[in-house]
């Protein structure tokens, strides 16, 4: 198709950079097109696992299986009146949700779901997952402190903290399955894991865990959403958004929960290889909503822990963990390798 | 170290019970009753509207003594009656209001006749309150829809439902 489509171009006489420059708009139409439908499904999902753990059906009125609520939902968002606080900094409140949305939409670029579909696979892909994703905090902060409202504020420091604390063990977890792949393209990881035989998960069960509640913290997600905590900061950072606005930040949430489970797929589950009996993009999906659901489940499980807590299990248990895998990992690989 | 490692196993061990016990909910089905649609089926004894009932000529069997106007303690019946040819009394009017009746029962326990029941009506909202004093005709007409016995003072209706 792609083919097709450089012919296409070619027989209308467009040159190569415009070409470029159209492929880029596809790609990047086809990336936004994903999140928003993806995060409207997902936010469908979640109320149905949330319903039926408590033993309720969850949305069910309105099409199959309630399956058009989310659109009426963020129709009704749409239309909602474009709300700022009198006593607010307009240019970093009005900033801070396209700030959190281009951190989401950033690390779609180097996720690759097949060994063909991937939008750029860059050479240092890691560290430019880490690099995009860690600057969702400072949107955090500026819509914490751009609110003029204490709740907001105290949701963008906690959300600082936490955020800043467990990008160590994360990066410490990560960094283990780059050293056995010996890269930090997405693509040679899982070519590695196809080489080696074995996926990460079983070298690295322990990196593994870190990862997954370093990931789940990162994503501000139950039981560590400390930084929105309904019932103790309203809403935390996002207490003054509403409308589009506060549309945006649950879509980014979701849009980064998908793509925190592409990550895990690829480094820890092999990403797209899978028995041939199903395509790699099955495979890839499977994995990647697999660790969605599991998310969910352990968010509709374990009550919020208190923050005390979540600092000292960063500090005193993952990062050692992550430092002895790292450690391990490398002493394997040096002797081995 | 040892006792950090088993804390940390026991840690993973309770979370992991936890999912399990959040798992088995999920695949259990919902309580959930999808209330307009489907409705629980009450027990005989249910204390809904209180009604009268009738013979089996479809006169009514109340015979106006009053006693449950005197045992209500929120005072909402309201009955009139005149002396017939017969000197027996005949009831003019039964009147019950609903935004007072809080459903106790105590008039049907009262009634000597069994000329009263509570029956199973309880979706009574409205957006006029003259509407919710249901005199004797209405009452009559719950009251002929009977399809249980009295049980515990209390009756089933059958039929579609009129107010």
């Amino acid at each position: 198709m792609a083919q097709a489509l450089n012919d296409l171009f070619a027989a209308w006489g467009l040159s190569g950079g415009f070409v470029n420059v159209i492929w880029a708009l596809v790609k990047a139409l086809l990336v936004l097109g994903f999140i928003l439908l993806n995060a409207l499904l997902l936010i469908w999902a979640e109320r149905k696992v949330a319903g039926h753990i408590q033993q309720r059906p969850g949305p069910n009125r309105l099409g199959p299986f309630g399956l058009f609520q989310t659109f009426a939902d963020a129709l009704k968002l749409l239309f909602k009146e474009d709300v700022i606080p009198a006593a607010a900094d307009r240019v970093l409140f009005v900033l801070a949700p396209i700030v959190t949305f281009a951190s989401g939409v950033l690390v779609y670029v180097v996720i690759p779901w097949t060994p063909d579909i991937v939008v750029r696979d860059l050479n240092i892909g890691l560290i430019y997952v880490a690099a995009a994703s860690s600057f969702m905090v400072i949107s955090f902060l500026m819509a914490g402190w751009s609110s003029n409202n204490k709740w907001s504020l105290l949701g963008a420091m906690r959300s600082a903290a936490q955020l800043v604390s467990y990008e160590v063990p994360l990066a410490l977890a990560v960094v283990s399955t780059a050293i056995l792949a010996g890269s930090l393209s997405l693509y040679d990881i899982v070519q590695a894991q196809a080489e080696w035989g074995v996926w990460f998960i079983v070298l690295q069960p322990v990196g593994w865990l870190v990862f997954l509640i370093a990931t789940l913290v990162e994503l501000n997600r139950g039981p560590f959403d400390m930084p929105e905590s309904e019932s103790e900061l309203v809403a935390g950072f996002n207490t003054e958004y509403s409308g589009m606005r506060w549309a945006i930040f649950f879509l980014t949430e979701y849009a980064s929960l998908t793509a925190a489970g592409a990550l895990n797929a690829i480094l820890f589950w092999g990403g797209w290889l899978g028995p041939s009996f199903l395509p790699p993009a099955a495979w890839m999906l499977i994995k990647v909503y697999g660790f969605v659901f599991f998310a969910m489940w352990i968010r509709w499980t374990f009550p919020r822990i208190r923050v005390d807590h979540l600092m000292g299990m960063g500090w005193k248990v993952l990062i050692p963990a992550g430092v002895v895998q790292l450690l391990a990992t490398s002493a394997i690989v040096l002797i081995w390798g | 170290m040892l006792r950090y490692l088993r804390e940390v196993a026991s840690t993973l061990k309770g979370a992991a019970i936890g999912m399990g016990v959040t798992f088995k909910n999920m695949v259990r089905p919902t309580v959930t009753v999808q209330y307009p649609e489907e409705r629980l089926d009450l027990p005989v004894g249910f204390r809904g509207l209180p009604v009268l009932l009738s013979d089996v000529d479809g006169n009514l069997k109340c015979v106006a003594c009053e006693l449950c106007a005197k045992a209500c303690p929120v005072n909402c019946i309201e009955i009139q009656s005149h002396r017939g040819p017969s000197r027996a009394k005949v009831l003019d009017a039964f009147n019950i209001d609903a935004t007072w009746c809080m459903y106790c029962g105590l008039c049907v326990e009262a009634c000597p006749f069994d000329a009263l029941a509570m029956s199973d009506v309880y979706e009574l909202a409205d957006v006029d309150l003259a509407n919710l004093v249901y005199d004797k005709e209405r009452l009559a007409e719950i009251g002929r829809r009977q399809v249980t016995a009295t049980i515990n003072f209390g009756i089933k209706t059958g039929g579609e439902p009129t107010r």
